[in-house]
């Protein structure tokens, strides 16, 4: 075969591969989170901006230990309580749950894009209450702002095993943490055209980027060793997805 | 442990890196934090990143160690779908093809924590 026929083959099958792999454009689709405490003062609650990124078309070489990645984008959500200090509703990798479990698609079979039309399609401005307790963020507190060892869970959720399965179960420690008369009311997301919002989680906890790469206990990865559980589990990925300006 | 206990235990840990951490297959556990979890007599006792933006969910490795007695097993997985087709031809993206270097140093920084 000559050369010109070789370099036609691999033209053809370039362009064929470039076709399929551009059947899908993606898609950020924002929404606006906000949580709402019980305090002894009346209800206060905090709202950010989150995005979903759905990835374009599943990539053509998937090799086995990768899932097409749906990516959650944005802060914690940041609940003011005055002198009490500020609860902070993480964010993490499956945050993305709120919304598409908010919002299930169930056209199976469909393309891709059909999916990602409908996600985009969803009226703005309409808001819906999670009702799935699993899907409600982990939240904490610091008990010294400028000591990220000294954040304490406010709520979280975990997995109890039971004869017949596993279960969620609703684990609200606000009044332990924080005193009696607070608890974690509610969680509502809606869709939005606003912005991701960033920046709000520097300007509160101002150490944040020293934690990118380490826990908030000082230890480079999660250990039993370490005598600050919660502060083990937690690094800067827990507040942003930002970067570091 | 026999031999081929062992071998069937080592292999039920590498599997079950897979659905630790981060991007797991099946979420076992919902905050994401597995140590102190056990599977079997082993205990979980070290993890790699987890969060989001950090060095080691950056280049999509996760580690975890396993200790029973005085046996620690690491498994990890390390590769992912970084290097596709899609960022190579529209971005002249190769960054996906340091993942063997990325994979070899994520195993040693977690060895030397273990």
């Amino acid at each position: 075969m000559s050369i010109g026929k070789v370099v036609l083959v691999l033209l053809t099958l370039i362009s064929g591969i470039f076709y399929f792999a551009a059947d899908s454009k993606g898609a950020t689709i924002n929404y606006r989170i906000t949580v709402t405490m019980q305090t002894p003062d009346g209800d206060v609650s905090g709202s950010t901006v989150r995005g979903v990124k759905l990835p374009s078309s599943a990539p053509l070489i998937k090799l086995p230990d990768a899932p097409a990645k749906v990516r959650s984008i944005g802060e914690a959500v940041v609940i003011d309580l005055g002198e009490k200090g500020f609860v902070f509703a993480l964010i993490k990798d499956t945050s993305w749950m709120e919304l598409l479990d908010s919002y299930p698609y169930h056209f199976e079979g469909d393309a891709y894009q059909d999916k990602i039309d409908f996600y985009q399609n969803i009226p703005k401005a309409q808001s819906k209450n999670i009702e799935n307790l699993r899907l409600w963020p982990t939240m904490v507190w610091f008990k010294d702002i400028s000591d990220p060892k000294s954040v304490k869970l406010v709520y979280s959720t975990v997995r109890e095993n039971t004869p017949y399965g596993g279960a969620y179960i609703k684990q609200d420690m606000s009044e332990k943490t924080l005193g009696h008369g607070y608890a974690v009311k509610s969680v509502v997301i809606e869709l939005t055209h606003a912005d991701v919002t960033y920046g709000e989680i520097e300007k509160k906890l101002p150490w944040i980027w020293d934690y990118k790469d380490k826990r908030l206990d000082g230890n480079r990865f999660g250990t039993i060793k370490s005598q600050f559980p919660v502060a083990n589990s937690l690094a800067a990925g827990a507040f942003t997805t930002g970067e570091y300006k | 442990m026999t031999s081929l206990n062992a071998d069937l235990m080592s292999a039920i840990l590498a599997m079950d890196s897979y659905n630790r951490g981060y991007d797991q297959n099946i979420i076992l556990k919902d905050d994401g934090f597995s140590v102190g979890n056990k599977i079997g007599n082993f205990t979980l006792t070290t993890e790699s990143d987890v969060l989001n933006g950090s060095s080691g969910v950056n280049i999509g490795f996760y580690a975890a160690a396993y200790t029973y007695n005085n046996d620690t097993i690491i498994s990890y997985r390390g590769t992912n779908d970084q290097f596709s087709v899609n960022d190579v031809l529209n971005e002249w993206d190769f960054s996906g093809l340091n993942d063997i270097l990325s994979t070899f140093s994520g195993i040693c920084l977690i060895v030397k924590d273990v």
